[in-house]
């Protein structure tokens, strides 16, 4: 049985299998011929592996091919990276920028060491950033250096560093530079780029200005303001200077456009609020000026308005002065309103007592007129002293003596007016010195710094024999009296109060000043 | 291991007598016992140094293989000159007598070296000592290089290193700047050591596959190609491995620049490029093949040369008198140099003991030791910095800082090294290129007539930085080392000796006692220093130099 069913079972394989070679022999074989074909080089490569391992040439091989493959990738990394290192300055070069833009000052400065340290085609302009980056991290002599040398003295270099060499040496120019500075300045501007730009227009102008050539310093400050609205001031005033004077008004209200703009932002900006209050007065619109000024003076109380409020009146009063046919009260209550502000304003006072040796036009009394002005109630305080000085011109003491007291009683806060009349009390008969004192003293102590306060005081100590406080008056107002006549006055005084005190040299120094010995700094000599 | 069959090739040897080989051996003895000093005194400056301290490891390594080779094979002793060994023992004998002369521990080390193959050579006959004449190679590799080739290897294969990994960098994206052989990103700088660009590795990963051919048996050319793939694996590795710091530390702030994670990555590079060196080889041994590996002497044996002739003239002994007379005659050389090399006291202390020193320089030399104010120069800062022994910059370091009308300048005592420390290196090695060097003559302006030199270099770098340096070295007797030329190159050191006549010695025959320690003055500015400022510096240098010599001088006391 077991033999049968083997030969069965053959049987019947062999008759398939014959049958299956007879229909399909020709396709069954294609395919497997096909098959052979395209898996070749996977079966020799394997049949070539087998056979290589049992020679040791092959294994060396196999050792090696790691070391091949690093060493062909290596090669091909190394190779693909200089490839790339030909390229990679202009990233490095916008990386630099991008860096600066987002004010990424460290990475720039990385950046553009690199790029000079690698690259002479950009060389220029890495270094060129590379000095603004270290102004803008507040390392100036590091920038200088590098804008130095990229932009010689003596010689062209690159226009950029050019630029910045005239602009930073055009904002040191003024009117005492040297002929140097000044072909120094041109130097940088003729080889510097972007000579229409406003910031280069400026330095040009700045660079005429020092050559006091108007008109093409004009020229340029026409296309700065654009960028610099701060120069109209600047171009109004030389507009002015010329003769042009709707340029010169259009410039100051662009500046006053601008200044208003500034103050609004920082009202506490001194410099600002001033410039913005003097381009009002060029612009003749004194009102809003005042209001500028006075607002400085509530939020700066420490600052010039007072004196700037005071000679704003006072112009005022010029202005009405030259106008004509202004009363006389108008006048006076401008210069009032001047000495409100400020009560020592020197400009104010000589005009007030100008009005007491002024002549008047057509030949008319000008007692008369002060004498209407006191009579209509109109300002009779400043009147009053105004008729005290043309007395006092007239040699009628007594009148004078009246008017001052009436001024005095009208406005007791002037200390001009307390002045003139301790002053009477004091050196005219009859003289009354206590009184002088009285009035005098609140004066002298509230304006410590006033000269012509503290040489009345000092005069009226002397009289009461108190020398060595008058001695404190007379020097106080010695060293803020600047006019050369009062001076000489004030020695005269200092050498007798000196010989009171028994100090000789001293007084003998005050005499011989007295006498017009020149006052020059005596230069002191270090002990050896 | 295969037994070689000596008699095949071996001429007609005489059979050395038991006492000619005890004479060889006194003489082998002799040579050894004169060579010690040398062999004591150069053996603490490799130990000391950071390149070489491996050395008795390749000493260990040498013997194993002499005698691994030599009990695998049939030896015969000699005792007997032959003329190959007449001359390489003139030629030692030569060199012995040049170190005695200009008591140089070089070259007496040097010498040690080649008496050991002179002894190899004398004991053994011609085909013993073929057996183990490729061994002396590894001699080689701890030999120092002369006149600072490796120094100016050390500061050159650093720099290679950080230019190649920062082509690197900047092909994946990582913007950075070099400088020497710093790496600065925006927010970090990487200073590239001796250790990260791979100089240690390169010596020992040189070392270790030198020994892999020459326990192969390779033959000259294969052991040339050997070093030199591993050396250009070494800087393959060690570029990759400076750019992976860099890279690992702007993406995940890896911290691989220091620490155990540095010391982890230098051992699997390490290991990487000695696996890489390893498979290089094989991949030469496919295009090369050996011939028979080991069996290469069987070889050599079967095949039949033109210089067979003269191969065999050359290895016939002498008779036995000759040899006799000649190892007489050498071992009289070499005691009677060593007995002058004692006389002459010749044998130069090179060690420093770093720890002592930098402990003595620390504790007794203070801020106040400088004046508070130096010619209106006025003191604005100290301080005192170690640094790592193998550091050029010297492991110790006291600065005081002075500053006058802006000017700063920054006075140093340094140290300690074993001879003149030549500051050109460090500074190089830091991105800063030479202007201008000479040497100067200073004197205090007390004293116009006493004068002391000092080596003087303003450098520039980079668009926007000047500096001036002055410096000069003392050794520890307080003399004052002479400067060679400054900042030359080899060639033009090696002509300057020739010129001098004295080939040997950085001194120029001047006998220095280390420690020495370094006075050095540094001023950096934006714009090149004006001759006034130069002068300002030498005068500040020349007046703070002498208050630290008093100084240290009062504490040596």
């Amino acid at each position: 049985m077991k033999i049968f069913r083997i030969r069965w079972w053959s049987r019947l394989f062999d008759s398939i299998s014959y049958g299956i070679k007879r229909r399909f022999g020709r396709f069954l074989g294609g395919i497997w011929a096909t098959a052979r074909f395209f898996t070749w080089p996977i079966r020799g490569t394997i049949q070539w592996l087998v056979q290589g391992w049992q020679r040791s040439n092959f294994r060396n091989l196999l050792f090696g091919i790691p070391a091949i493959l690093a060493l062909v990738g290596a090669g091909i990394l190394w190779a693909a990276a200089n490839v790339n290192a030909r390229t990679v300055t202009n990233s490095y070069l916008d990386r630099a920028r991008s860096a600066i833009d987002k004010k990424d000052y460290k990475s720039a400065e990385v950046y553009l060491q690199r790029l000079i340290d690698t690259s002479s085609s950009n060389s220029n302009q890495a270094q060129f950033d590379l000095g603004e980056v270290f102004e803008n991290t507040d390392r100036p002599q590091r920038a200088m250096s590098i804008f130095n040398k990229l932009a010689p003295n003596d010689r062209r270099g690159y226009p950029p560093a050019h630029r910045k060499q005239a602009v930073f040496f055009a904002e040191q120019l003024n009117s005492q530079s040297t002929g140097d500075d000044i072909r120094l300045v041109r130097h940088h501007l003729t080889h510097s780029d972007g000579q229409r730009t406003p910031i280069v227009a400026r330095a040009w102008a700045s660079y005429y200005l020092a050559l006091n050539q108007a008109e093409p310093a004009i020229e340029r400050l026409e296309e700065a303001v654009r960028e610099f609205p701060e120069l109209s001031l600047l171009l109004g005033n030389l507009y002015l200077s010329t003769g042009e004077m709707e340029n010169a008004k259009a410039s100051f209200t662009n500046a006053s456009e601008f200044l208003r703009e500034r103050v609004e932002k920082d009202p506490y900006n001194r410099a600002a609020r001033v410039t913005f209050a003097d381009t009002l007065l060029k612009l003749g619109e004194l009102d809003e000026c005042r209001a500028v000024l006075e607002l400085g003076m509530k939020l700066d109380p420490d600052g010039p308005y007072k004196q700037l409020l005071a000679s704003l009146f006072t112009n005022r009063h010029d202005m009405m002065a030259q106008e004509k046919g202004a009363p006389v009260s108008v006048l006076l209550t401008a210069l009032r309103q001047a000495l409100n502000y400020d009560p020592t304003f020197a400009p104010a006072y000589e005009r007030l007592v100008s009005y007491g040796t002024a002549t008047v036009d057509g030949g008319g009394d000008l007692s008369e007129i002060l004498a209407d002005v006191i009579a209509q109630g109109e300002e009779p305080g400043l009147a009053h002293f105004a008729m005290s000085i043309l007395k006092w011109k007239q040699n009628d003491v007594e009148s004078a003596r009246f008017h001052l007291e009436r001024a005095y009683r009208l406005t007791p806060d002037m200390p001009f007016v307390a002045n003139n009349l301790a002053w009477i009390l004091a050196t005219e008969e009859p003289s009354d010195v206590p009184r002088a004192l009285e009035i005098l003293e609140p004066a002298a102590q509230k304006y410590p710094n006033e000269p012509r306060l503290q040489d009345t005081y000092g005069t009226i100590l002397m009289k009461l024999d108190r020398w060595n406080d008058a001695l404190d008056k007379l020097e106080r107002a010695l060293i803020n009296q600047q006019k050369p006549d009062q001076r000489i006055k004030l020695h005269e005084k200092l050498a007798e109060v000196y010989d009171h005190l028994k100090q000789p040299q001293l007084a003998e120094k005050h005499r011989a000043y007295a006498q017009g010995a020149p006052e020059s700094p005596v230069p002191l000599t270090p002990a050896p | 291991m295969s037994q070689i069959a000596v008699e095949r090739v071996a001429p007609a040897t005489e059979k050395s007598s038991v006492a000619n080989l005890l004479v060889v051996l006194g003489f082998v003895a002799t040579g050894a016992f004169v060579h010690w000093p040398y062999v004591l005194s150069e053996g603490e400056v490799l130990w000391n140094s950071e390149h070489y301290s491996f050395f008795p490891l390749a000493l260990g390594v040498f013997v194993w293989l002499i005698w691994d080779r030599l009990q695998s094979a049939r030896v015969h002793f000699s005792g007997q000159f032959r003329i190959p060994t007449l001359v390489v023992a003139a030629l030692n004998l030569c060199i012995y007598g040049l170190a005695v002369i200009s008591g140089s521990n070089w070259l007496g080390w040097v010498s040690f070296l080649m008496f050991l193959m002179t002894s190899a050579m004398l004991l053994l006959d011609a085909e013993s000592f073929r057996l183990i004449r490729g061994l002396f190679l590894i001699l080689v590799l701890i030999i120092p290089l002369p006149l600072n080739f490796d120094t100016m290897l050390v500061i050159n294969l650093q720099k290679i290193a950080t230019q190649q990994a920062s082509k690197l960098l900047d092909y994946v994206g990582l913007y950075h700047a070099i400088s020497g052989v710093t790496v600065q990103l925006p927010d970090k700088v990487f200073q590239i050591d001796d250790a990260c660009s791979g100089i240690r590795s390169l010596f020992s990963g040189v070392t270790t596959m030198l020994v892999f051919a020459v326990y192969y048996r390779y033959g000259l050319l294969r052991v040339a190609l050997t070093v030199l793939q591993t050396a250009l694996w070494v800087l393959i590795i060690n570029t990759l491995r400076v750019f992976l710091v860099v890279y690992a530390y702007d993406h995940w702030n890896a911290g691989l620049e220091s620490g155990w994670k540095h010391e982890a990555l230098g051992f699997v590079s390490y290991a990487v490029m000695i696996l890489f060196a390893l498979s290089t080889d094989q991949a030469l041994r496919y295009v090369f093949p050996l011939s028979s590996g080991r069996g290469k002497l069987i070889d050599e044996e079967e095949r039949v040369t033109l210089g067979d002739s003269l191969r065999r003239w050359l290895a016939s002994p002498f008779s036995k008198t000759v040899s006799l007379g000649l190892v007489s005659l050498f071992a009289v050389g070499f005691i009677g140099l060593g007995v002058k090399a004692n006389l002459d006291s010749s044998r130069l202390p090179t060690a420093t003991n770093n720890q002592l020193f930098s402990e003595k320089l620390s504790l007794e030399v203070g801020e106040q030791v400088l004046p508070e104010t130096i010619g209106g120069w006025k003191r604005t800062k100290f301080e005192a910095v170690n640094r790592d022994k193998h550091d050029l910059f010297g492991s110790n370091s006291m600065i005081w800082t002075y500053t006058r009308n802006g000017v700063v300048a920054q006075f140093s005592i340094d140290g300690a090294y074993p001879s003149f420390h030549d500051l050109w290196y460090c500074y190089s090695s830091t991105g800063w290129e030479l202007r201008e060097s000479s040497n100067q003559q200073l004197s205090l302006a007390a004293t116009p007539d006493q004068q002391e030199v000092a080596t003087e270099y303003q450098l520039y770098r980079g668009a926007d930085e000047d500096a001036y340096v002055i410096y000069s070295c003392v050794d520890s007797t307080g003399a004052t080392v002479e400067p060679p030329p400054p900042a030359e190159s080899a060639l033009r050191r090696l002509l300057n000796r020739l010129k001098s006549g004295n080939l040997l010695s950085e001194e120029g025959g001047q006998k220095v006692v280390p420690p020495v320690i370094q006075f050095q003055l540094f001023s950096r500015d934006e714009s090149i220093l004006f001759a006034q400022d130069v002068d300002d510096l030498r005068n500040l240098f020349s007046e703070a130099r002498f208050h630290a010599k008093q100084a240290l001088a009062s504490s040596a006391q």
